[in-house]
């Protein structure tokens, strides 16, 4: 290669190209040139003796003459390349690195491709171009390729390189224009020629660089190290386009006007230029992305405003405490606390022996304390219940209060029941409403038991004695319970007409409670019948589950259903006392103690004491009768009627326990009722299944007034604000108002209160203040109604009658009418034994 | 609670009762705090029984670590102060029956 063999590069360098191309001025040709000028000067300076050492090497004249090349490389060569260095952290002998001779003074990464790199030729690839070149004549080193070729072919001297890309340009720019253009399209068209030229140079020069230090660094480059430069250069070296870059090394050197380069550029040039040629495709080069073709573009986004916000928080609070200690201070302070504590466990130990004392007691006080917290939670959440209720049912409470039925001005004689309110609670939906009973005080409470009471069941018979005929008579017993619901439970209910909506309190029994009332006096006690036979007493107060009195399960008690309990009065010690009345003929009476019920038997019913059945094997038995009713004498405590399943009714004493004052034969089937009217203590009512409601005067065997309701009556009372007036209900729902005074033959109002079908009534009672009377039916339901003014019409007071209360009044206004229906008997004994007298 | 030395006093003959438990004067911590402080003051007295500045610096430090800073504390037989303190950070009691503990917080 004429070329390595004349080149002298001692700048193999890249970093220094300032040096290279300034040694490069001094070809072989010069390095000759200073030799000579050397011994020139010693010629000058002294004789010629040649002083030489004992062993040189003697060459004759060729061997003198003989071209030697002296090469610089960036190797040391004294360096020994096998150095090793015990590595401590891998244990093991590692390969040395040569310390390099060069460094790295500048390394700007480039966002160029290289034509010859991977990334290249998938863009060429991707863009179209075919064939190995690709994008290798990328446009800088063709359009030089091709115009060194061309300046070369003119002969290459003169203007040089630099002229031909600067002045010459100017012809060959139309030829180069479609290669040239990849230029033009980074720098603008707009550029003049010879700046184009020299920008192209300049462009070069720092490739061109690269390529003259490759032969030197060709082979001996194995370090992979070395700068990125280093190693494109190698490339650049062997590659086609090397030519090219020599070229526009040469170019550079024109400018400057060295006129040493021609002949070296012709050289350089020459064979890359071929090479070029070659390469170059004939076919027009897409224009793509180059190694010196790119734009930058960059935006600047709008920067937001800044704010500053800032905040501060609460020192958190502090306070200020002082205080002074001394020894005697400090004696006082635990003198006075240990008093203390001495004082808290005297009391301590008090109270301790109490609590266990009385731990019952104080478990009631407990629940009765009004201010326990239960207890006032409680309250609070009734007080909301009710009013909640008020405004719900507002207009009802209004109607209550307030409605009267205008349409009974122009009806005479007959009167409507509004009905108000609705009582059940669901839990005891299922039972039979058995009883009702006003609180004697409170006006607004009522007391509900609940309860199987199973009314005349179809096929059940009893074979009965009747009292008066003398055969046995069969018949159906309408108030037998249905044995198989005998376990099943029961419950009283006491509602208030302030709150519909759910009950005040609940007494849940194992058994079906037949009936309950409330005390007089006490009205917080309730006493209680059960189905299974045993009385209770409950308070109400308490607010508790269990009775504060019960009878004996086993020996005191009935043995059959208790029909009906009533308060009787007070014992001349004070001690309270009820009676019973039960299916199993027993009249009991029960006396409160101080926590059991003393139980003394008042009277058994004994249907006919004088002629006793007689039993199968020549025993003579006597038939007891069922009591299902009881009342006692309002003015005379001691006198009392009971009412039996059989028909009759007794008049007792509780002074005698085996004898009628008198006996009724009332009717013909269970007498469900027995009422005392409010103003004549002599007048009762009774009704029974039979269909029939009576009147009766005591003291008088036949019945003052009958009525039949065409259907079992279930309940019938007086009302408490006349004489005259009294309400029954009847098993098919209706409730029925009679008015004596207005029609003694026809009720002033039968309403429907229940659906026939589905339901049956079976209590009723009256309110003792307000003209409202509860019905109890048989799906646990009480409905309230009110009596329309014409079923609570006042007696007038005549001019005469003036000075009379509204009591005299009332009495006198059932005296009149009961002056007729009894005449006969007045008429008959107390004239004649006059007359006799006279 | 209570352990109280019964020691005959010889003059007058009567019992002279010499209490040596813990007795809050005033305290506004949480009830957690309170007793960690207490315990806490009364080892420090204990161990420290004749050195009330480490006892102090042990409270002190204590108190620091399970509650962050910064505590102050002061074990005397007879002093004066008035602190300004975060409320609900101060606890003042008698300790052993001649010490007084101030302990609080003020950062």
């Amino acid at each position: 290669m004429p070329r390595s063999k004349g080149v002298l590069r001692p700048g193999t360098s890249v970093l220094k190209p300032a040096k290279a191309s300034a040694l490069k001025l001094h070809g072989p040709q010069a390095g000759e040139g200073s030799r000579l000028d050397l011994d020139d000067v010693d010629v000058w300076s002294r004789t010629r003796t040649l002083v030489k050492p004992d062993d040189q090497l003697d060459l004759d004249e060729n061997e003198l003459k003989e071209e030697i090349a002296r090469v610089l490389t960036v190797r040391t060569p004294q360096l020994s390349e096998g150095l090793v260095i015990w590595s401590h952290k891998d244990a093991a002998f590692v390969q040395r690195s040569v310390p390099t001779s060069g460094a790295l003074l500048l390394d700007m990464p480039s966002t160029c491709l290289h034509i010859d790199s991977q990334e290249a030729r998938e863009q060429a690839a991707y863009l179209g171009a075919a064939g190995r070149i690709t994008l290798a004549e990328t446009l800088t080193m063709s359009a030089k390729a091709v115009t060194f070729k061309k300046e070369n072919r003119r002969g290459g001297a003169g203007g040089g390189a630099g002229g031909g890309g600067g002045g010459g340009g100017e012809d060959d720019e139309e030829e180069e224009e479609a290669d040239g253009e990849g230029d033009a399209d980074g720098e603008g068209d707009a550029d003049g020629e010879g700046g184009e030229g020299k920008e192209r140079a300049s462009i070069s020069e720092g490739a061109g660089d690269a390529p003259a230090a490759a032969p030197g660094a060709d082979a001996s480059a194995e370090k992979p190290e070395e700068e990125s430069a280093d190693s494109a250069a190698k490339k650049d070296g062997e590659d086609v386009a090397e030519g090219g870059e020599g070229a526009g090394e040469q170019a550079e050197e024109g400018d400057e006007g060295g006129s040493t380069a021609d002949a070296e550029g012709e050289e350089g040039a020459e064979a890359p230029a071929d090479a070029a040629t070659e390469a170059f495709p004939s076919r027009p080069v897409k224009k793509v992305a180059n190694q010196f073709n790119f734009c930058d573009r960059a935006a600047l986004t709008y920067n937001n405003p800044y704010r500053t916000l800032s905040t501060q928080t609460e020192p958190p609070p502090r306070d200020v405490f002082s205080d002074q200690v001394m020894q005697w201070i400090i004696y006082d302070a635990y003198q006075k606390d240990w008093e203390e504590k001495q004082a808290g466990r005297e009391k301590e130990v008090k109270a301790v022996p109490k609590q266990f004392g009385r731990q019952a007691e104080r478990k009631l006080d407990e629940r009765t304390n009004p201010n326990s917290s239960l207890n006032r939670s409680i309250r609070a959440a009734k007080t909301i219940e009710r009013m909640l209720n008020q405004n719900t049912s507002d207009d009802i409470a209004k109607d209550c209060r307030y409605y009267e039925d205008g349409s009974d001005e122009f009806r005479e004689g007959a009167g409507t029941l509004l009905p108000l309110w609705k009582f059940y609670y669901e839990p005891t939906k299922k039972f039979h409403v058995t009883n009702i009973c006003w609180n004697p005080r409170y006006h607004d409470m009522f007391a509900v038991t609940m309860g199987y009471r199973e009314c005349p069941p179809p096929c059940y018979l009893v074979l009965h004695r009747m009292p008066s005929g003398d055969q046995p008579l069969s018949r159906p017993s309408p108030c037998a319970v249905e044995f198989m619901k005998q376990t099943a439970a029961g419950a009283v209910c006491v509602f208030t007409m302030k709150n519909p909506s759910y009950p005040e309190y609940v007494l849940h029994t194992a058994s079906s409670v037949m009936t309950a009332e409330f005390h007089h006096e006490q009205v917080n006690l309730l006493a209680v019948g059960l189905y299974d036979g045993s009385v209770a007493v409950y308070d109400l107060q308490l607010s508790q589950q269990e009775p504060v009195f019960r009878s004996d399960s086993v020996h005191n008690k009935h043995c059959d259903m208790v029909w009906q309990v009533t308060w009787g009065q007070d014992t001349p010690d004070g001690e309270l006392n009820l009676y019973s009345v039960s299916n199993d003929g027993n009249v009991f009476n029960w006396v409160l103690t101080s926590s059991t019920l003393h139980q003394t038997t008042v009277i058994s019913l004994v249907l006919d004491k004088a002629t006793p059945v007689a039993g199968p094997d020549g025993t003579t038995l006597t038939i007891t009768g069922c009591g299902t009713a009881i009342a006692f004498h309002p003015t005379n405590p001691k006198v009392f009627l009971v009412g039996t399943e059989e028909g009759q009714v007794f008049k007792c004493s509780t002074e005698y326990t085996s004898m009628y004052l008198l006996s009724y034969s009332a009717h013909h089937m269970p007498v469900h009722r027995i009422h005392f009217n409010y103003f004549l203590p002599d007048i009762f009512i009774t009704c029974s299944s039979d269909w029939r409601i009576k009147i009766w005067e005591d003291g008088r065997t036949e019945p003052l007034f009958v009525f039949d309701l065409h259907c079992s009556v279930g309940d019938v009372q007086w009302a408490p604000y006349s004489s005259t007036v009294f309400a029954a209900v009847t098993l098919d729902g209706k409730a029925h108002v009679y008015d004596l005074n207005v029609s003694r033959y026809q009720p002033i109002c039968v309403q429907n209160i229940v659906s026939r079908k589905k339901n049956r009534l079976t209590r009723l009672a009256f309110n003792k203040k307000h003209p409202l009377i509860v019905v109890g039916d048989e799906r646990g339901t009480v409905t309230s109604l009110k009596l329309s003014p014409n079923l609570r019409v006042k007696p007038k007071a005549t001019k005469k009658q003036a000075h009379l209360s509204p009591h005299d009044l009332e009495v006198l206004k059932m005296d009149k009418l009961l002056a007729l229906v009894r005449e006969p008997f007045i008429l008959q004994r107390p004239p004649d034994t006059e007359q006799v007298v006279e | 609670m209570g352990d109280a030395q019964n020691e005959p006093k010889k003059e007058e003959g009567e019992k002279k009762v010499l209490h040596t438990y813990a007795l809050v004067r005033f305290c506004d911590m949480v009830e957690e705090m309170r007793t960690e402080a207490m315990d806490l003051s009364a080892n420090a007295c204990e161990k420290h029984s004749t050195n009330n500045e480490s006892a102090a610096k042990m409270i002190k430090e204590n108190m620091d670590k399970k509650f962050g800073p910064s505590w102050h504390a002061i074990v005397g037989e007879g002093y004066g102060f008035e602190i300004s303190y975060e409320v609900k950070h101060l606890m003042y009691m008698y300790f052993g029956g001649n010490l007084a503990i101030c302990v609080w917080k003020c950062s």
